[in-house]
């Protein structure tokens, strides 16, 4: 079947799409972003989160075909013009990255949390980060790099246009 | 002590950057959170092979016997390989 749906702001058709392929397998394998990774393909580990309309999902538990019409970010739509976003800024600067394999998700969803709740305390963001999986277990320097990025986001915020 | 352009040194060398005691970036950082760095999962070549590691449906079985010759009459399936193609005593 044919999928068109728009990707980081552009409009995307893939073509011979398996009625029974997830979203994930559709951008990976049909529209080449091997950003959103692929681990347990079940929505335990996080590594594949994206937005769809908006909201923050394992893009392995949405079938392809409900992509349709929709739009959807993954992490290679949050760096702007060359320039790091924020939230991967920080995980480089706070020691939040080592292999990396989960980062991509992480990245989504804390820049999803923080465009909720712009100061979260810790309880939230572990709530917030609850379904992403770091098997480094580096989860102490991606705690810090939460709250370094929700500190330079407020302070972004607070500057005078 | 000072030098003869008047400023004030400690009789060590200017730190130069990269130096000890100074964190060092992960040279592979930017790629691994804007998505960019590819894992053995993210490479693609033309008419790349994929392969499935199928195991025993029953714990604490003994395999007795494998018949490979169904899995190689399904169209695509280019070899499949079992303990028979381990060099070395099985």
């Amino acid at each position: 079947m044919r999928v068109t749906l728009t990707v980081n702001g552009t409009r995307q058709e893939a073509d011979g799409v398996w009625e029974g392929e997830s979203l994930l397998h559709l951008l990976r394998e049909h529209l080449g972003l091997p950003g959103s990774k692929n681990a347990c393909e079940q929505g335990e580990c996080g590594s594949c989160t994206v937005y769809l309309d908006g909201v923050a999902c394992c893009a392995c538990l949405v079938a392809a075909g409900q992509a349709q019409d929709r739009e959807v970010v993954t992490v290679e739509g949050l760096a702007s013009e060359g320039e790091l976003h924020p939230v991967q800024q920080a995980f480089l600067d706070s020691g939040a990255v080592q292999c990396g394999f989960c980062t991509p998700g992480l990245v989504v969803a804390t820049h999803d949390l923080l465009a909720r709740s712009p100061d979260p305390d810790d309880a939230e963001v572990r709530e917030a980060l609850a379904g992403n999986l770091c098997r480094c277990t580096g989860y102490v320097t991606i705690l810090d790099a939460v709250r370094l990025a929700a500190g330079r986001l407020q302070g972004a915020d607070e500057e005078p246009g | 002590m000072t030098t003869t352009d008047g400023r004030a040194t400690t009789g060590t060398a200017e730190t130069a950057a990269g130096g000890v005691g100074e964190a060092a970036g992960r040279p592979d950082g930017v790629q691994k959170v804007t998505g960019e760095f590819a894992y053995g999962s993210d490479l693609w070549l033309d008419g790349m092979l994929y392969g499935v590691t199928v195991r025993s449906p029953h714990p604490s079985a003994r395999v007795r016997a494998v018949d490979i010759a169904p899995a190689l009459a399904v169209s695509g399936v280019a070899a499949v390989l079992t303990h028979a193609d381990v060099p070395g005593e099985n």
